[in-house]
């Protein structure tokens, strides 16, 4: 089966996972780089690129009522993108396309979490419909309209990845190419500071919810330890 | 019996299809019940209004939702054999609950658990380890699914007698996971300083520490979405310029 096609079938069904309330959590990043690199034959890859994304958002909570940036999408995208254009380039220019990967699944996170303010407000109307047919007694056919939702979760996932990954991998192999070696020796620690962004956004979740004892208890436990083995 | 469980545990978990911004999962409310809502009614307008009832506003956690479910499920049940139970008193144990169980909901799996099983999984992938994702989804998963089908189950079994234990004694075990949580975040923050360090020396986990900080104050007065956006892109242009 043609790679894309795979990526966005994959990305279809993990949206849906998401979306829908099945929520298995195989659509966190950490897990559908996984899924993705088995899918593509590279899992340590798409571990790699599943984590790289995972560890921006990782202390990121979710309240009632706020808007839900689209970290799945964005996630799966990254993954697919560092793994296909890894591949492409026989493994070259690493650091490059690990930072363009990650920076065009932070904007294809963006993008669902601006289709899904719209969606949101027109789900209204597909349940209004559903309510009306129910009243009328039509009753399966309110069902499958609830049910068709699913429908346009999967198709969402599906298209969106269909759409990016095919350009997204034109775009970050030719700027690689192009700046890669350029970049090259600067870029490659972005791995070891996008794991930074995480740590942020942890240190402000438990210290605001009062667990900064057993925080500051599991860094400098880990801290000393590494001081000691050198 | 068993079948009769199947037709609504499976709806269970697509509660969520037609999440709206008006009756947020009222509809996957009706949808849960459905197949038994005919039961309960003597005839096609005590059916409507039945119906009626259960379609309107539902906003509760998904996962949770299910001892709601179940719980409405018994007492809708009951009241159709006769027993004595007002429709505002089913309205009541249902939006008391929703609020309650939300908190408790949102808390246990949004704060404590999903942040526990991410850092463990983070933990191991950053040394290639492929257990992290394994241990993530054993860990959530089986407190996910002991409440979807357990929560259920036990809803129908108990009716609204299970309301105030469950209250109560739901997730008592939350603080001691949210303590484990903590720590493995603080291991987290260590590990990525120490590796950091070892690539990059002082200078790299110095900006390190700064990313730490701005991701802290930024996410005060912006969304997440655009705190992550901004600071990968200024870390970006630093590694470039220095």
């Amino acid at each position: 089966m043609n790679a894309y096609f795979a990526v966005s079938l994959i990305g279809g069904a993990l949206t849906l996972e998401y979306r829908s309330s099945l929520r298995f959590m195989l659509s966190q990043p950490i897990c559908s780089g996984l899924i993705l690199g088995l899918a593509l034959g590279a899992p340590s890859e798409g571990l790699f690129a599943g984590l790289m994304f995972q560890v921006m958002f990782l202390g990121y909570v979710h309240l009632r009522g706020e808007r839900i940036p689209d970290i799945p999408i964005g996630g799966m995208a990254s993954s697919a993108l560092y793994i296909l254009s890894m591949r492409r380039l026989g493994g070259a220019f690493g650091g490059t396309i690990l930072f363009l990967s990650l920076l065009l699944g932070l904007l294809v996170s963006l993008g669902g979490y601006g289709l899904y303010r719209i969606w949101e407000r027109k789900a209204w109307d597909v349940s209004a419909l559903a309510m009306r047919y129910i009243m009328e007694g039509r009753f399966r056919l309110a069902s499958r309209l609830h049910m068709a939702g699913l429908l346009f979760h999967f198709a969402f996932g599906f298209v969106m990845l269909l759409v990016v990954i095919p350009v997204g991998v034109e775009f970050v192999t030719a700027v690689a190419v192009r700046a890669g070696s350029e970049w090259g020796g600067a870029v490659d620690s972005i791995r070891y500071i996008v794991p930074f962004i995480g740590a942020g956004l942890l240190v402000r979740l438990y210290f605001v919810r009062d667990r900064a004892f057993w925080f500051g208890a599991g860094f400098l436990v880990t801290y000393v330890l590494f001081l000691f083995k050198g | 019996m068993l079948r009769s469980h199947l037709r609504h545990l499976w709806r269970l978990f697509f509660l969520q299809s037609t999440h709206n911004e008006r009756t947020f999962d009222g509809l996957g409310f009706f949808h849960v019940l459905a197949p038994e809502m005919r039961s309960w009614a003597a005839d096609e307008k005590e059916f409507k209004e039945i119906a009626n009832r259960h379609m309107g506003y539902f906003n509760a956690n998904p996962i949770l939702a299910s001892y709601i479910l179940g719980i409405v499920q018994n007492m809708e049940r009951r009241r159709a054999e006769g027993l004595e139970l007002s429709l505002d008193r089913i309205d009541r144990v249902k939006s008391i609950l929703s609020a309650v169980l939300t908190a408790k909901g949102d808390y246990f799996f949004e704060i404590v658990l999903i942040p526990l099983g991410l850092t463990i999984a983070c933990i191991f992938a950053m040394y290639s380890s492929y257990f992290g994702p394994v241990i993530f989804l054993v860990l959530y998963n089986y407190y996910h699914l002991q409440a979807r089908i357990g929560g259920y189950l036990m809803g129908l079994r108990m009716g609204e007698g299970l309301g105030r234990e469950l209250v109560e004694h739901i997730y008592k075990e939350q603080g001691v996971l949210g303590g484990c949580a903590a720590f493995a975040s603080g291991v987290f923050t260590a590990l990525v300083i120490v590796r950091a360090n070892s690539f990059g020396g002082f200078r790299l986990s110095i900006w390190g520490v700064g990313v730490m900080a701005a991701v802290f104050l930024l996410r005060r007065r912006i969304s997440v979405i655009w705190g992550v956006v901004i600071v990968f892109v200024a870390t970006a242009i630093y590694l470039l310029l220095v």
